[in-house]
């Protein structure tokens, strides 16, 4: 005989297959009891970076972001003039040219640098923003989701509270009394983005909690805390990792928003949100090139941000329709 | 046979009553999806005639191929469908049609009733608006008489009330009763051929034997030919006149219902009838039987006859590995098998196929 | 349905009063109505004086129960700054902030809606990865920034270019000083523009969604089965199914706007809601502050609330179960 069977349990499909019919659409019934010897079953993070480098535009933005953040953290290197320099009046105001690529401002200066350093700001935020949030976000949120009834009527509660009144009015007033540190800003936002992760982590750990992997582990003993940090946060990693992303992209946007009011970034610190209040004057005249750039840097980073995001959405979950 | 013999059952004669033209013929089709692991071949070489007034037979496991010959006839696959042959509908190819063409034929002249009815009706507009929206797109009728049909139409299949009924949504009728207004829909039109989809599958037994009634009862009224696809062995015995069997993409036997059930004369129509549990049987030591193996990749098929890693009748590699058999027959004319031992089949019964366990 | 609506009124009330004390006390906080007062007076008690007239040297469960036993009466107080009545500023802003919202809405809806479709029905097409591109941008961007090269090339560059006396599109407040031909629409265009560049780019990508999973339903396979026209197929069969996630998206977004129009109306300077708490803000006008979120809070309740009943009446399957 040329083929060697797959045992019992194919046969037995086989035959129920006709007895009392799987329901598999025909056009997409491919390669079920292939005949032919299977591969290797490739590991979940080779199956996640084969999808997700299949994703151009998502690995460009990843490349983008990488060039933005290193140019970030080696300001220095990248930039030729100084932060707050000593030039005379005839170098400000200059538009953009080969020796000021962004131009001057009427202090005279250099746009190029001081969006390099206020890419630091501005990245920085976001990314600790994301982090902080995620953390506590998925930590509760795992609690309530996990532990349910009590704890979970809590997070919602407590969730709906801030759903009723608009988030950024609420920074506004929060950040008017407390100011304008990089810090205060970072934990200020985290108060407010943390209660979206947690309510899509809840979510994702009220389905997982009925899977059956979840009753082995705890009837083999484990603690709750265990399971949840071993068994099912590493499954949800997926919907964490898309939601942290997106955290990143609005907490750039949001805190260059509030900069720009006012009520954000304070100077002397450069961020490309008060760069923006400081030459929201420049509309309309001869100085209006202060105002592409620093908004072009928030846009294609959020950008930037919102794609790979995108792409890890695809690399985790396939299925997803977008 | 004996009377305790489940499958004589019915009173309508075995040959087809409508001699001569067929409404639908179907010649050499074939049916490939590109996708990412290769072609998939989930129809290769269909060939078969259906005639008014019959019920033809499909019958396959999931990919065999069935319903994609069914939504071929249609022209409902994919864009990314690739098909190459001839269905032929009244002597008009329909494959060489335009899409507006085929939209005259669709629903009018050719209908088809889908497997899941909860899924396949919308959700939003009432029964009645359905099955008359199914008048109106063929004929330019009054809206009193449209209701007037769908009402008459709902009453036929046996839907009780059809005024309350027809002014309901999908999801307040019961399985059953969905499943016979899907079928009023496709008859509204008088169509000379119904395409049944797995019509019965996602239902109890009791309720299936009510939908088959109905069809058979549609049948009566308006003599269109009925294609009836399923996996379902007891369903086509009780109701189909003619039977094909598919395997892989394939026709692997045709005939009669008689023929097919009594005297099957290829080893996977053998298997099916042997893995069916009998009831008026001695079932002590007996064991249930399964055709060993599995149902083949559509993208490696096996070479020559598709069954061949299956079958306890082949020989290999000649000729079962390397020659793809074709429809032959082997007594009689109109009942054919792809076997290239059929003759060696032909002389077996089920019973005898299924192994005995000595009792203790 | 009803109970359900009961229900969920009866719910949100709660929510809305601790949410009332939680914005008191954190306005309180955070905000100092006399703090003009001292800066710009001289007379040592100017500041105590107004302090006792405007109640706040009450301890403050006092002053809560003071402010909300008149906030439900409907009398909320004085600005402090322009000294009329908070809910006739309120009243005022609101409807401009409304018309905003009103044309946005419109305008936003029509456009999404279109692309979703044809998106979808075109899927992978060049237009389509136009309009995903588009999304993406309008997601992305920087609303403040939008807006401002917005004036700069939609109001400065072409008077310039052409020459003009007057602009094209204004980019400030309501109407100008002299009425101009089209004076309303003007004025309205840019912050309507901008308003909808994120309405329809987060609008559009989810009715394209929407769409591609109703198409793929097997009663669009019945009513192709059918012979319907594809177009009707698309419309009939498949948006009246996409709508309703979409219209109950939709609700909750424009709940969101009553409050969210902060920037937007500040850049043109709009004389609605979001200009109103701005100036409240940063003058310490707590009178104003706070029935200024317990409006918007009872509009994104409100529109939350709507959603939900959208979606019972639009689906016969929740609507009669």
């Amino acid at each position: 005989m040329a083929i060697r069977d797959k045992g019992g349990a194919a046969e037995a499909k086989a035959a129920a297959a006709v007895g009392s019919g799987a329901l598999a659409s025909e056009a997409t019934h491919v390669g079920a009891g292939a005949t032919v010897l299977q591969p290797v079953a490739r590991s979940q993070w080779q199956l996640f970076r084969r999808r997700f480098f299949k994703h151009k535009v998502a690995v460009a933005a990843g490349v983008v972001l990488l060039l933005l953040y290193l140019s970030a953290i080696f300001a220095g290197q990248v930039t030729r003039y100084p932060l707050n320099p000593n030039i005379a009046q005839t170098q400000a105001q200059a538009g953009p040219s080969a020796s000021h690529w962004f131009g001057t401002d009427e202090l005279g200066r250099d746009q190029f640098t001081r969006i390099i350093y206020a890419g630091r700001i501005s990245l920085a935020i976001g990314l600790s923003v994301a982090v902080v949030s995620t953390a506590v976000g998925s930590l509760i949120g795992a609690a309530a989701g996990y532990f349910g009834r009590w704890a979970d009527q809590l997070l919602m509660r407590l969730t709906d509270l801030f759903l009723v009144v608009p988030a950024l009015a609420i920074l506004l007033i929060a950040q008017k009394k407390f100011g304008g540190s990089v810090p205060v800003i970072i934990i200020v936002l985290s108060l407010l983005f943390w209660q979206y992760i947690a309510r899509v982590v809840r979510g994702v750990f009220l389905s997982l909690k009925e899977k059956e992997f979840v009753e082995a582990a705890r009837a083999s003993g484990a603690s709750s805390w265990r399971i949840i940090f071993r068994h099912m946060l590493p499954n949800a990693i997926g919907p964490i990792a898309v939601n942290a992303t997106l955290a990143v992209a609005l907490a750039i946007l949001t805190e260059s928003t509030l900069s720009f009011l006012g009520f954000g970034v304070r100077p002397p610190t450069v961020s490309w949100g008060n760069m923006l209040q400081q030459s929201e004057g420049a509309v309309g005249t001869s100085n209006a090139y202060l105002i592409y750039f620093p908004g072009l840097f928030i846009l294609v980073t959020v950008m930037a941000v919102n794609f790979l995001g995108d792409g890890l959405r695809d690399a985790f979950d396939p299925q997803s329709k977008h | 046979m004996t009377d305790l013999d489940p499958f004589v059952d019915r009173q309508k004669p075995a040959a087809p009553s409508g001699s001569g033209e067929a409404v639908l013929s179907i010649r050499d089709l074939r049916v490939q999806f590109p996708t990412d692991e290769g072609v998939v071949k989930a129809v290769d070489g269909v060939t078969l005639d259906v005639y008014e007034n019959e019920v033809l037979g499909i019958v396959g496991e999931s990919g065999s191929g069935k319903s994609v010959t069914s939504m071929a006839v249609l022209g409902l696959l994919p864009k990314s469908a690739r098909i190459t042959g001839e269905i032929f509908y009244r002597g008009r190819n329909l494959l060489d049609l335009s899409e507006r063409e085929l939209q005259r034929y669709r629903g009018e002249k050719l209908a088809m009733v889908f497997q899941d009815a909860l899924a396949a009706l919308n959700p939003v507009y009432t029964v009645g608006d359905q099955i008359g929206e199914a008048i109106q797109v063929h004929h330019d009728v009054k809206d009193k008489a449209v209701r007037a049909q769908v009402l008459h139409l709902l009453d036929l299949v046996g839907i009780p009330n059809p005024k309350a009924r027809a002014d309901q949504y999908p999801h307040e009728y019961s399985g059953g009763m969905r499943q016979r207004a899907m079928i009023a829909m496709a008859i509204a039109n008088d169509p000379d051929v119904l395409i049944a989809d797995e019509p019965t599958t996602a239902l109890d037994v009791t309720i299936q034997a009510q939908v088959l009634e109905v069809l058979e009862r549609v049948q009566d009224r308006t003599n269109s030919a009925i294609v009836l696809i399923t996996h379902d062995l007891g369903v086509v015995a009780g109701v189909a006149d003619r039977v094909l069997v598919m395997y892989a993409g394939r026709p692997v036997e045709t005939g009669n219902v008689d023929q097919i059930f009594y005297k099957p004369q290829h080893p996977y129509t053998l298997g099916l009838l042997a893995s069916l549990p009998r009831l008026d049987q001695n079932a002590e030591g007996m064991r249930l039987y399964r055709i060993r193996g599995q149902p083949p990749s559509l993208i490696h098929v096996p070479t020559g006859c598709a069954f061949h890693p299956r079958c306890d009748y082949a020989q290999l590699p000649e000729p079962c590995a390397s020659l793809e058999p074709e429809l032959r027959s082997v007594d009689d004319l109109d009942h054919r098998a792809a076997c290239h031992f059929a003759e060696k089949v032909a002389g077996t019964s089920p019973d005898d196929v299924r192994p005995a366990v000595a009792t203790p | 349905m009803v109970t359900f609506v009961v229900r969920r009124v009866a719910y949100s009330i709660p929510v809305l009063l601790i949410a009332s004390v939680l914005v008191f006390g954190f306005v309180r906080a955070t905000t100092d109505p006399l703090a003009r007062l001292r800066q710009g007076s001289r007379d040592p008690q100017a500041v105590p004086r107004e302090r006792a007239r405007l109640g706040l040297d009450k301890p403050l469960p006092t002053q809560y129960w003071k402010w909300l036993s008149g906030f439900v009466r409907g009398s909320w107080g004085d600005s402090f700054i322009t000294r009329r009545s908070a809910a006739q500023e309120i009243r005022a802003k609101l409807w401009n902030t409304l018309q905003l919202i009103i044309w946005g809405i419109l305008l936003s809806a029509l456009v999404a809606i279109a692309v979703g479709v044809y998106s979808a029905s075109r899927q992978y097409s060049v237009l389509d990865y136009t309009f995903t591109g588009l999304s993406f941008l309008g997601l992305s961007m920087p609303v403040f920034w939008f807006a401002l090269m917005a004036i700069q090339f939609l109001v400065y560059e072409p008077r310039q270019i052409f020459h003009l006396d007057q602009p094209i599109l204004y980019s400030v407040g309501l109407h100008s000083a002299t009425p101009q031909p089209f004076d309303y629409v003007r004025h309205l265009a840019l912050p309507v523009l901008t308003l909808s560049v994120q309405l329809v780019a987060g609008w559009s990508r989810y009715q394209r969604s929407s769409m591609l999973d109703v198409m793929s339903s097997d009663y669009i396979r019945t009513a192709r089965a059918k012979g319907l026209p594809r177009r009707k197929v698309l419309l009939k069969h498949g948006l009246r199914n996409a709508l309703i996630p979409l219209t109950t998206v939709m609700a909750i977004d424009i709940g969101a706007l009553f409050g969210g129009l902060i920037i937007t109306e500040k850049i043109f300077a709009w004389p609605g809601m979001g200009k109103l708490f701005l100036d409240a803000l940063i003058d310490g006008d707590t009178n104003v502050l706070l029935p200024w979120v317990m409006v918007t809070a009872v509009f994104i309740i409100g529109f939350n609330l709507l959603a939900d009943i959208l979606y019972g009446v639009l689906d016969p399957r929740i609507r009669l179960s």
